[in-house]
């Protein structure tokens, strides 16, 4: 709730004040009658009475008065509801891109827990998961379905929990026995890459990339070539790696990754990761979407006015009142 | 410097003929009760004289009545009691100013006083300060007395009759005429007290001055009570049908009070709101005066 218009009532309310100020009753003048004795009027108990009613009178039409000039400026001050919409936000994609290798099984479930947290913070963006070991897996296409993303995620950190007995098991339908080697991870980044459609839109995209980078056989994309093609299509890579106490050159690696893309590492370890994540992406993507919110104004004039038109018929019937 | 005495006695001939005036000069002459044995000369008679100082056996020789005047009567002291306070920056009942009213009333007695060839002395003052002036029988001397009236206009000091009735019981020894020229301001035991005590000594006169009428100010008039400059009084609130008649009714009984007071204690008195009653007043007053009960 804001006044839009708070200068205007601001100056006609010092108006107001040198108006009374200076239209106020005049003093004794040299042509007022000087009296002498009212003592002999003023100390009957009918004029005392008298004053006391005039008193009430006088104060009640200052009330009446005060309440509808300062009602009538708050409707001159045009109180507004401002509301700013963010249309950029369902321009935004974004990818959660997870390692089911398995040197990352003992970390899935965390970071499923850690993306339903993630998604509990966006607004507005479509979600997507592919999951990814020698072969990449679609597990739920871009969405803004956060229901149906809480689901799927919910699911698939049961079946990480219980390795594959309950919930959903992916870690078997992303290492089928015809492709060999395991984590490859620039083929998963391109498979993720790949999964973000509607590419003749011009969409913010970003995805939050788990892995550990522990490659293990021959992809078809390196994760330079990865990173050319991430890069090509415009999307940002937030890395999101398994804690580890020193910085090994795969962490490097990633790190790099995400410079490129114009990314951020970061790792899983602290409790703040997902709050620097999403405050990350959503700033990073306010920048590179800007003067794109607007703001609606939902005028609210009816109470103020409403209240100065009936303090307005309150003021005329007092007027009346007092002068008959 | 006689502006003021010269307009005073321009009124007493105006406005009333030459017999009006003579009656005044009996009126005054006979104010004095008192007779000593020692005889002066003969005088003709004016109307107002007392009857019983005619001459019965010069008249018959002569063709006017002639009346006996004795020396002790010859220089009298006429005390005018004036409240100059500020409550005499007000104005009467009349709407007309009291200041002047008062002077007009103390400047008329003054002059019957000076033409009859008494002194004359002022006590004037507040509820503060009491100023007395010499006893003298001049014109010019009466003029600086109205004058001295006058020159209190302005005054912030607040006014007690009291004040300059007490001055005279302390200060003054002799008989003289007292001419008190009051306001409304209520007469309370320690007045009554007062006036008991110089009423032994002194004759005395009252003349009140009425204040205004506060429950018909018009509203336009914007009054003021002179006690406080910066507040004004609520004409709509006086002019209130009830405010009006407990006021009436109270001014009434203090009207009543006062009358009742004032002829308990023998003293001749009267009311006054404009110029136009002075002469006429004055005259009520001094007959009322010779043939009150003594």
């Amino acid at each position: 709730m804001v006044l839009m218009f708070w200068w205007l009532a601001l100056i006609l309310l010092v108006l107001a004040t040198a108006a009374v100020f200076f239209f106020r009753r005049p003093k004794a003048t040299a042509s007022s009658l000087a009296v002498a004795h009212s003592g002999r009027m003023t100390s009957l108990p009918s004029f005392r009475k008298a004053m006391r009613t005039r008193l009430m009178t006088t104060v009640a039409f200052l009330a009446v008065i005060a309440l509808t000039g300062l009602s009538t400026l708050a409707g001159i001050s045009r109180p507004a509801w401002v509301e700013t919409v963010n249309p950029e936000k369902k321009l935004r994609d974004v990818m959660l891109c997870l390692d089911v290798s398995g040197s990352m099984l003992g970390y899935d479930a965390d970071l499923l827990e850690a993306y339903q947290e993630l998604v509990d913070r966006f607004d507005g963006e479509r979600i997507g998961m592919t999951v990814f070991n020698s072969t990449a897996v679609s597990a739920f296409p871009l969405t803004d379905d956060y229901d149906m993303v809480q689901n799927y995620l919910e699911e698939a950190e049961e079946g990480f929990r219980t390795w594959g007995s309950e919930g959903t098991d992916y870690s078997w339908s992303t290492s089928p026995p015809n492709i060999g080697g395991s984590s490859l991870i620039g083929d998963g980044l391109v498979s993720c890459v790949d999964n973000f459609d509607r590419q003749d839109e011009d969409r913010s995209r970003s995805i939050i990339f788990a892995t550990d980078n522990m490659l293990a056989g021959d992809p078809l994309f390196d994760l330079d070539e990865a990173t050319d093609i991430a890069v090509d299509s415009e999307v940002r890579v937030y890395s999101l790696s398994p804690p580890s106490v020193l910085t090994n050159p795969q962490t490097k690696e990633l790190k790099s990754v995400s410079d490129r893309t114009g990314g951020k590492q970061f790792d899983m370890g602290s409790a703040s990761t997902i709050d620097r994540i999403v405050a990350e992406i959503q700033s990073q993507e306010a920048e590179n979407t800007p003067g794109r919110s607007y703001t609606v104004v939902h005028d609210m004039p009816a109470v103020p006015l409403g209240i100065a038109v009936f303090g307005l018929a309150g003021v005329f019937v007092l007027a009346w009142r007092t002068k008959s | 410097m006689t502006a003021l005495l010269n307009r005073i006695k321009a009124r007493m001939t105006i406005h009333a003929h030459r017999r009006t005036r003579r009656l005044l000069d009996g009126d005054y002459s006979s104010v004095f009760h008192g007779h000593s044995l020692d005889f002066d000369d003969l005088r003709d008679y004016i109307p107002g004289d007392e009857i019983r100082d005619i001459d019965w056996k010069a008249t018959a020789r002569h063709s006017n009545p002639l009346v006996k005047r004795y020396v002790a009567h010859r220089r009298h002291i006429l005390a005018l009691v004036v409240d100059s306070s500020r409550n005499f920056d007000a104005v009467t009942s009349a709407g007309v100013d009291k200041r002047q009213l008062a002077i007009l009333m103390a400047g008329m007695t003054g002059y019957l006083a000076v033409r009859h060839g008494d002194d004359v002395m002022l006590i004037h003052g507040s509820a503060q300060r009491t100023t007395a002036s010499p006893r003298k029988g001049s014109e010019a001397h009466l003029e600086n007395l109205l004058q001295q009236i006058l020159a209190e206009a302005g005054t912030d000091r607040d006014g007690s009759i009291d004040e300059q009735l007490q001055w005279i019981a302390s200060h003054i020894n002799h008989r003289m005429l007292v001419v008190v020229i009051s306001d409304q301001a209520p007469l309370g035991a320690k007045e009554e007290a007062t006036i008991k005590r110089l009423r032994a000594q002194h004759e005395i006169l009252w003349i009140t001055i009425t204040d205004a009428d506060l429950a018909q100010l018009p509203a336009t008039s914007a009054p003021f009570d002179v006690s406080r400059p910066d507040v004004g009084l609520p004409t709509s609130v006086m002019a209130n049908p009830n405010v009006r008649n407990e006021f009436l009714a109270a001014e009434a009984s203090r009207k009543q009070h006062r009358i009742d007071l004032l002829s308990k204690l023998g003293i001749s008195h009267t009311e006054i709101a404009h110029p136009d009653q002075a002469l006429g007043n004055l005259h009520t007053l001094l007959l009322r005066h010779r043939r009150g009960p003594r």
